[in-house]
């Protein structure tokens, strides 16, 4: 669960072309469509979930739990997925979960994503000392071991949202820091940059102007990864119980729940876990497509 | 086998032959739990799985059987209280150690004199504070000096106080402390004691194997072992555990969730069981307000509370067979447990009312902390939130927990307790009402009561002071007693075994059809 | 390459000593680990008494210099919950870490090298197109998941392998495929692009326009030479694997340190929580060295560098 794809071939060279021509690559991108389209319409769900269901996710009915989904001999229209061991709409669930699952990704990615730019910026800038001084906290970082960190500051304080996001957004910079760093390196030494050095322009200016817009292609892709990735290990921390805490819910705490569910209501896990697989699979979809076009023909 | 070889020199594992099978033909039998035992001696380990097997493989002085819960006798042959303070026991005789040695007075006087002394380490210290010291007065017969008259003495001597031999304890390692200064770890010598199974092998956190003891002596209340070989191993995740009964890999499990016994008995070669258990699932409100300023202090929202809980649905339909409504804060089966106590009806209509009437008409918003198992938890929550109760689900791991109910942290917090198997209430009700850590009611005249009934020997007057006791915890609503849970049992249909409601499995009583 | 050699050296050493820091403060800030040790029934005088035996109530930065000298001398502590020091419970537990690790690799490595090599001889048709979907797909699939479901299909539908423990070589079949699945994509993908460097340099073309059969063409001349850049980062992954193994340990019940790591979390066995953390942290360093110098020794351009 920890960073498996490698660090190394993710850091995918600044885009030759203009952002136009990496568009329109996008747009006749087979995969780009497919996990766009995926993403699109769980935002969607996520967005409008009221409006979907007339349940409360979390209110219970204990009377009511194990109601099969409606393919099922069982099943009926009343509850389309079922309900689970409390007896609370299985779709409803699915539905606000789908806002934490999306929530909890997007927010870690901004959190790691802010702290990993700003030390590849500040190494593939500088470089020297504090490229020297940056490395070395990334070489630190990948040392540790993601779940295991995770688990024992969440064990020990005490799991809440807030900060399991905070966690796995202080872990999870790593990637960012070592594609923006390779990626500023290379463009620092492009003629317009060294230029603009020698003509005075102010520091804050080159970085903000020059530098950041230009390393977006490689951004949005890590960020893509890492949106997946966090999504993933909350749903790890959760099948170990120590994710999402109720009434929260989120897809990983659905599996987690269901789990005991396997042998005999194997659809009580399938459900929750294919939309986490789609989401999950549509995010790196996008992402590979992002690589795709940000990267040289021939090259993934 | 060269690759093995190869491995092993480079610090891979080596694996060498095929572990023993469970099951009826092998004549092994194979009991999982989720839990790692921390010791295999009982006096320093509180795990349930530690008792299973301390009670497979040791004796005590008395044998409470599990069916009639009569004391019968074992190590003791026979026990009288001379006066208040005095028990004398005769001991049986011709009885052997599994290391071969003969077990007489002095190693009663020896373990018990052991584990009562105050720097023991022992973990469940009720068992044996009672205690002032233990003399040999003959070869077989020894005095027990207790500190207090003891009305629940022969509980505490039943198999929780297994009898070791003089001097057993001599070889606990010394280990370590801070500042070089050492200490001895009591818990890590292995038992060797006088029961119908040997202790054969220990694995700290993995698995202990018991063998058949063929010398085990004939008359005991325990009889005389039937399987040859015993084997506890834990696993962890509970889906595996299921996934090993099913599959034969493992003969008994526990822990089974109610709503799958049906399915599970169903697949033929396994005998699915629900029994009650004694344990106890409750709130605790801090109404002595040991948290600060908290809505819990005030009457009216610690009953609003208790209308709101639909324990019967709870203990019904989640919680499921062998579980029911707790009614008041002891267990139904212990002495002196009064349950003709002020009872607060599922009703959210009047928990909104009496919310309102406190000054909270929108309800309020407090953090709950839990511990074991999440969905019960979460369907009080859910019940809470009903009635307008906001919370923030703490979900902390026991070890987690237990600190901040120490340290004066815990508004509500959804607990649970197994008296450790002790069939009285000063085991349960005393435990949390008389002034320690765990107390958040802090009612000096429930203390006092309790204190009183905890030493008084007249067994009529103990149950009156117990009542009054139990009476005033239910009428202040200080603890909201939810259900006793019940526990679902899976194991091999050759099994034959005697399920009992003490949330034991007594494995020596155990056969093959 | 000795100077490199030592840099790289001391920097894996400083790398370890900041973990170790890490490691320390992590288990030392996240709570109170004398009420945690002190246990269920313990009252205040109780803890305050384990929080002498055990020296918590020392400045931080004198408890941490206790325990680095005791490390340093090879004394890891020991574990309360367990009664056994440290290093024997480790001795127990990381081989069986260590053999998952080894295994998953050799699965991850036995379907990735091959897959990435044909989608790199046959760049963008369809088996080239459907290594890549399996390795998104593969991704997706939450390890948790994958290896309840081999569980499910091997273990109880067909029986075929055992489901819990690690007696025999049977035992490893299904958590080396759910752990190893994870590190396949990466792999894949950089033998892909490796292959398609080579296979287009002038050696190979060389040795083409020779004549010789394309199997030796592709195993000799290109495989070869494409394979380094995958050796230096399957170390790296198996550094990984040995810190990602809790959820696929705790299914299986295989007695590695990731089961124990969990464990001991949850028990607040403090000593063999930082023991853990640094073994993981120091393999993790070890092994991106070996890696390091693994590739300066192949390729000398690192070397003048």
């Amino acid at each position: 669960m920890t960073d498996l794809t490698s660090t190394t071939q993710d850091a995918a060279p600044v885009s030759m072309s203009p952002g136009r021509v990496a568009l329109r690559r996008a747009i006749r991108h087979g995969g780009f469509w497919i996990g766009g389209t995926i993403i699109f319409v769980i935002v969607l769900m996520a967005i409008f979930a009221p409006l979907l269901t007339p349940y409360d996710p979390s209110v219970q009915s204990l009377s009511e739990g194990y109601v099969p989904p409606v393919w099922a001999e069982a099943g009926s229209w009343e509850h389309p997925l079922g309900t689970d061991n409390l007896g609370r709409d299985y779709l409803s669930r699915l539905l606000y979960g789908a806002r934490i699952s999306l929530g909890l990704g997007l927010l870690t990615v901004i959190i790691s994503g802010t702290i990993g730019t700003a030390m590849g910026i500040t190494a593939g800038y500088w470089g020297g000392w504090p490229d020297m001084i940056i490395n070395f906290f990334i070489t630190v970082r990948l040392t540790l071991p993601v779940v295991l960190v995770a688990l024992v500051v969440v064990a020990l304080i005490g799991s809440s949202l807030w900060l399991l996001i905070l966690v796995i957004g202080l872990l999870l910079w790593d990637r960012f820091a070592i594609v923006v760093r390779s990626a500023t390196q290379q463009l620092a030494q492009r003629e317009y940059i060294t230029s603009a050095r020698a003509i005075g322009s102010s520091t804050p200016r080159i970085l903000f102007r020059e530098i950041l817009p230009n390393i977006t292609g490689p951004l949005v892709v890590v960020t893509s990864i890492e949106i997946a990735h966090a999504i993933l290990l909350e749903a790890a921390l959760s099948f170990l119980g120590l994710g999402v805490q109720p009434p929260d819910v989120s897809w990983g705490l659905m599996v987690a729940e269901a789990k005991a569910q396997l042998l005999f209501r194997p659809w009580m896990i399938a459900i929750p876990g294919a939309a986490l697989v789609l989401l999950v699979f549509a995010i790196n979809l996008v992402g590979d497509a992002l690589r795709d076009v940000t990267t040289p023909e021939g090259k993934a | 086998m060269l690759l093995s070889r190869a491995m092993l020199a480079s610090g891979i594992l080596a694996i060498t032959a095929a572990s023993a099978q469970a099951g009826k033909e092998n004549d092994t039998f194979v009991w999982s739990t989720s839990t790692e035992m921390d010791t295999a001696d009982i006096y320093y380990g509180n795990q349930r799985e530690a008792l299973i097997n301390a009670y497979a493989m040791c004796d005590g002085l008395l044998h409470r059987d599990p069916v009639t819960n009569e004391f019968q006798a074992l190590l003791a042959t026979s026990w009288e209280w001379t006066d208040d303070t005095t028990l004398e026991l005769e001991l049986r005789e011709g009885v052997k150690f599994h290391d071969g040695t003969d077990f007489d007075a002095e190693d009663v006087a020896y373990t018990l004199n052991h584990v009562a002394d105050p720097d023991s380490d022992m973990k469940i210290r009720v068992l044996v504070d009672w205690i002032d010291n233990v003399e040999a007065v003959d070869t077989h017969k020894v005095r027990i000096n207790a500190k207090r008259p003891t009305p629940a003495a022969l509980q505490y001597l039943t198999g929780t106080s297994p009898i070791y031999p003089a001097g057993h304890y001599e070889d606990a390692p010394v280990v370590p402390g801070a500042d070089g200064e050492d200490r001895r770890d009591w818990g890590a010598v292995q038992p060797v004691c006088t029961g119908p199974y040997t202790l054969a092998e220990y694995v700290a956190g993995e698995s202990l194997t018991l063998e058949a003891n063929p010398a085990y002596f004939e008359d005991s209340p325990k009889g005389k072992p039937s399987i040859g070989t015993l084997v506890y191993k834990t696993i962890k995740d509970p889906e595996t555990q299921i996934a090993e009964v099913v599959t034969g890999g493992v003969d008994w499990i526990w822990g089974v969730p109610p709503e799958n016994a049906e399915m599970l008995s169903s697949m033929g070669n396994l005998t699915v069981v629900s029994a009650p258990t004694m344990r106890m699932s409750f709130l605790s409100l801090d109404a002595a307000g040991r948290t600060g300023d908290t809505p819990m202090t005030d009457l009216k929202v610690r009953q609003a509370i208790a209308h709101a809980i639909n324990r019967e649905a709870i203990a019904e339909n989640l919680v499921g067979d062998g579980a029911e409504v707790q009614k008041s804060m002891c267990a139904p089966v212990q002495f002196g447990c009064e349950t003709d106590v002020k009872q607060y009806p599922y009703d959210p209509e009047k928990a909104k009312a009496l919310l309102a009437e406190a000054g909270y008409p929108d309800g309020f918003s407090i953090p709950f902390h839990a511990y074991r198992d999440r969905a019960y938890s979460e369907a009080v929550l859910n019940d809470l939130r009903a009635v307008g109760i906001e919370t923030d689900l703490q979900f902390l791991q026991w070890r987690a927990l237990r600190p901040k109910i120490v340290d004066d942290e815990v508004q509500i917090g959804h607990l649970t307790f197994g008296s450790n198997g002790i069939l009285d209430v000063s085991a349960s009700t005393s435990y949390y009402f008389t002034g320690s850590p765990d107390d958040y009611a802090r009612d000096e005249e429930v203390t006092a009561w309790l204190e009183e009934a905890d030493r008084t020997t007249d067994q009529q007057e103990r149950e009156e002071l117990y009542s009054k006791a139990l009476n005033k915890i239910a009428d202040q609503a200080y603890y909201i007693p939810l259900f006793m849970y019940g526990r679902t049992y899976a194991f091999n249909k050759d099994l034959d075994y005697p399920v009992t409601p003490d949330e034991m499995a007594h494995f020596y009583l155990a056969k093959w059809k | 390459m000795l100077v490199y050699l030592s840099k790289r050296l001391l920097m894996t050493l400083l790398v370890i000593a900041v973990t170790s820091v890490i490691a320390f403060l992590l288990v030392h800030l996240s709570g109170d680990p004398a009420a945690a040790m002190a246990g269920e029934g313990a009252s205040q005088a109780d803890i305050e008494a384990v929080r002498a035996t055990y020296g918590f109530d020392r400045p931080l930065y004198v408890q941490y210099l206790d325990w680095v000298s005791r490390v340093m001398t090879g004394d890891l502590g020991r574990s309360t919950y367990l009664r056994a020091d440290v290093t024997d419970v480790l001795a127990r537990h990381v081989p069986v870490t260590a053999t998952l690790g080894v295994c998953a690799l050799a699965f991850a490595l036995a379907l990735s090298i091959p897959l990435g090599v044909i989608a790199a001889l046959r760049p963008n048709t369809m088996i080239d197109r459907f290594s890549l979907w399996l390795a998104v797909a593969g991704q997706a699939l939450p390890s948790f998941l994958f290896a309840l479901g081999l569980m499910y299909l091997f273990g109880v539908y067909m029986r075929v392998l055992p489901i819990s423990g690690s007696e025999t070589w049977w035992h490893f079949i299904m958590p080396s495929v759910a752990l190893g699945y994870y590190a396949t994509p990466a792999i894949m993908r950089l033998t892909r692009s490796g292959m398609l460097d080579v296979m287009q340099s002038d050696h190979v073309r060389t040795a083409r326009a020779y004549g010789l059969s394309p199997w030796r063409v592709v195993v000799r001349h290109g495989l070869r030479h494409a394979i380094i850049p995958v050796v230096s980062l399957a170390a790296v992954q198996l550094g990984f694997m040995l810190g990602g193994s809790i959820v696929i340990e705790t299914i299986f019940s295989l007695k590695g340190i990731g089961h124990l790591a969990w464990e001991s979390i949850q028990r607040a066995d403090i000593e063999v929580i930082q023991a853990i953390l640094l073994v993981i942290a120091a393999a993790y360093a070890v092994l991106t060295l070996l890696a390091d110098l693994l590739n300066a020794a192949l390729d000398p351009r690192i070397r003048i560098s």
